[in-house]
């Protein structure tokens, strides 16, 4: 019988602590009563899209072409489809002279004010253990102007950079609509070693303010 | 007549090179979000193909989102060709922010704690990207393949929530520790009496 009370303290107690251990925790405000405030939740949604296309060139596999390459005798051989040279009616395509296959198109179904292009290489133009080094590899980029009539000479070699494995900026607000125009050459080292090179080129979209 | 014709020749060949694109889109409804510590957030991305050929397309993760994302690459999704914005097909990435994102400072632990955010709030950004599964026909051959990729930045902002300093726990903990004083004092006082008779 003794036994029995003592475990009825034991419960007890441990109530007490329950009741306790409520009273100690957060409380929130809350209004109860007759309210004067009612909170109408608002909300607008911002949506933006853009859609980059690559020219059928750029589609290929592989798209960068170097496809007669006898060295010793090669510095900034342009790429196959960099087309310099060719003359064109104007108009169409925008660039006269000379042209380029090489292209990447903000598209018209886009609401952005302009993207920035951006561009890298996975590493330097590898065959087997042999490879081309990376800054050897040049590029130029230029916007179409949308004025067929003095379309400018484009990407030119004399304004070309070497390849990186980060991104590097091309052109920048380019809106929908609008092509940013690219042209590739490679440099080949004397008593390079024979082989097919290959590798893989990024090109990224982004909006501003961000960058690549 | 020979040199305009191989003129016209060459024109139509570039047209066509130049004049033929295919490549996705991207629609994003947001840019920065709010997480909180444990947290599973899941973000809607609209995929579309304006270009005039089939595509396979996944959502991919970069930067220091890969470290809070479930999965750095969505799964692939078929756009079909021609399809604009408004009929753009929904995919998700789901990010989980981690469960001790602030370290609280107690004075012992559980007991006396609270959170200063004097550092600020703990930012994950970086880019949400497309990339078509497969691009480019042919194969093989020397020079490079391409990779086009559209991207929509994003950041998810770990929401640290000032608190005072905590001293329920103690309290707590202080009234159990009493209570089993008294429990043990009584059943050793009632014990001894029990002995004595």
């Amino acid at each position: 019988m003794e036994v029995k009370r003592e475990y009825l303290y034991i419960i007890l107690i441990l109530f007490v602590i329950g009741y306790l251990s409520t009273y100690f925790n957060d409380k929130n405000d809350y209004i109860s009563g007759g309210a004067t405030q009612v909170d109408a939740p608002s909300s607008a949604q911002v949506i933006s899209y853009y859609a980059v296309e690559a020219s059928t060139q750029l589609g290929q596999k592989p798209a960068i072409i170097w496809s007669n390459i006898n060295p010793p005798i090669l510095t900034d051989l342009p790429s196959d489809a960099n087309s310099a040279g060719i003359n064109f009616p104007s108009g169409s395509p925008t660039w006269g002279v000379p042209a380029t296959a090489y292209g990447v198109k903000v598209s018209t179904d886009s609401n952005v004010l302009g993207v920035t292009f951006c561009i890298k290489a996975d590493g330097p133009l590898q065959s087997g253990i042999n490879s081309i080094p990376i800054g050897n590899y040049k590029w130029d980029s230029n916007v179409d102007p949308g004025n067929p009539g003095n379309p400018g000479p484009g990407p030119i070699l004399g304004n070309a950079v070497g390849m990186s494995t980060t991104f590097i900026q091309a052109d920048t607000s380019i809106g929908p609509g609008f092509v940013d125009y690219f042209r590739f050459w490679l440099t080949v080292p004397a008593g390079q070693a024979a082989g097919t090179y290959t590798n893989q080129v990024t090109f990224k979209g982004v909006v501003p303010p961000n960058v690549c | 007549m020979y040199v305009n014709m191989k003129k016209i020749l060459l024109f139509l060949f570039l047209v066509l090179l130049l004049g033929r694109f295919a490549q996705a889109g991207l629609v994003w409804r947001t840019e920065s979000q709010f997480i909180q510590e444990g947290e599973t957030k899941c973000i809607e991305y609209g995929l579309y193909n304006p270009g005039g050929k089939d595509l396979n397309i996944a959502l991919y993760v970069t930067g220091d989102l890969t470290k809070i994302a479930q999965s750095e690459k969505s799964e692939s999704v078929l756009l079909k060709a021609n399809t604009l914005h408004d009929n753009a097909i929904n995919k998700q990435l789901c990010f989980r922010a981690p469960k001790n994102v602030y370290q609280k400072d107690c004075i012992f632990p559980t007991i006396g704690c609270q959170q200063t955010c004097q550092y600020g709030n703990v930012e994950y950004s970086g880019d949400v990207s497309t990339i078509a599964e497969k691009v480019g026909q042919g194969s093989g051959g020397q020079g490079s393949s391409v990779i086009i990729a559209e991207t929509a930045p994003l950041s998810l902002v770990v929401k640290c929530e000032e608190s005072p300093r905590n001293f329920s726990s103690a309290y707590l903990y202080g009234i159990i520790l009493i209570v089993i004083i008294i429990v043990f004092t009584y059943i050793g006082v009632k014990k001894s009496k029990q002995r004595k008779k």
